[in-house]
């Protein structure tokens, strides 16, 4: 099977925004999953008494932010048809702004930034910016996600 | 309060060990971090697709970096970082991670440390690679 060449006119496309709830329980889920062993991402007191107003959000969990939101962390995939089985995550990068909060409410918007193929299309490049901003509307963090699908194996 | 970092080219971070990452480790990570892409966490559905057996999330392996970073350094002076990921994180590994200063550098007035960051598994093949800006007093 040959994967289907991109339509180019989707670079630039931005979604709808999404607003989701920073959840405290999550967050302690998070640095419990991730064998976290620093109390101030997940106990209010040492956050508090680390200076900070509540649990902040730990780098990288603003792409499980916009999980939370699978239209905003899946708008790439979505718009271009991706057949995740063949998903491989090729490169993450966040710009840092203002830290997020427990509990903080973050809107969320997508933009498709690239898409591209390489080896003759056997591997296929999916670039998106994702910005979380807070009640404010200041922003606070751009999640840049770029996901590779790889061609199915010969038979599959 | 933890003190800013200040380090000279050349310094290293604590290196921060995490794992062996189990298959639980990923069904728990798959739910704690809302990825429910399922190569992480059904080997049926992996091998299905061609994979040998489910394999990490890399944003789990990319928060054991954010460990590496915030172990030491205000995660406010954290300006930005990237990582490609190089290489599959086989499940039951054992993850390392790594960073050195490579520079120090001037961005828009502030004085800001290029490190180069990498997460190694068991026999030392780097599976995340890239860097971090951090934002120096």
């Amino acid at each position: 099977m040959t994967a289907q060449a991109f339509d180019r006119a989707l670079i630039g496309r931005r979604s709808e925004p999404s607003v989701v709830r920073v959840d405290t329980a999550q967050l302690k889920f998070f640095a419990k999953a991730t064998d976290q062993r620093d109390p101030v991402y997940f106990d209010e007191a040492a956050a508090r008494a680390a200076g900070h107003r509540a649990i902040p959000v730990p780098p990288t969990f603003a792409f499980s932010l916009s999980n939370a939101a699978p239209e905003q962390a899946a708008y790439g995939l979505v718009q271009v048809r991706a057949d995740v089985r063949y998903l491989l995550h090729a490169e993450q990068g966040f710009n840092h702004y203002a830290t997020l909060y427990a509990e903080d409410e973050v809107t969320i918007t997508t933009q498709i930034l690239d898409l591209y193929e390489k080896k003759g299309g056997a591997l296929r490049f999916i670039a998106q910016r994702t910005d979380l901003a807070n009640k404010a509307g200041i922003l606070c963090i751009e999640c840049d996600s770029t996901f590779v699908l790889r061609a199915p194996a010969p038979g599959a | 309060m933890m003190e800013r970092w200040n380090p000279a080219i050349g310094d290293t971070l604590p290196e921060v060990e995490r794992g062996p990452i189990s298959r639980g480790t990923l069904a728990l990570f798959a739910g704690a971090s809302n990825d429910h892409v399922l190569l992480h966490i059904d080997s049926d559905y992996a091998k299905a697709a061609g994979m040998p057996d489910v394999f990490a999330q890399g944003m789990l392996v990319m928060a054991y970096l954010g460990h590496l970073l915030t172990s030491t350094i205000r995660q406010e002076d954290i300006v930005s970082w990237k990582v490609r990921f190089v290489a599959i994180t086989p499940v039951h590994a054992t993850v390392r991670c790594s960073g050195v200063v490579r520079d120090i550098v001037g961005r828009g007035g502030e004085r800001c440390a290029v490190l180069d960051i990498a997460a190694r598994i068991g026999d030392g093949r780097i599976v995340l690679s890239g860097e971090a800006l951090i934002a120096l007093p």
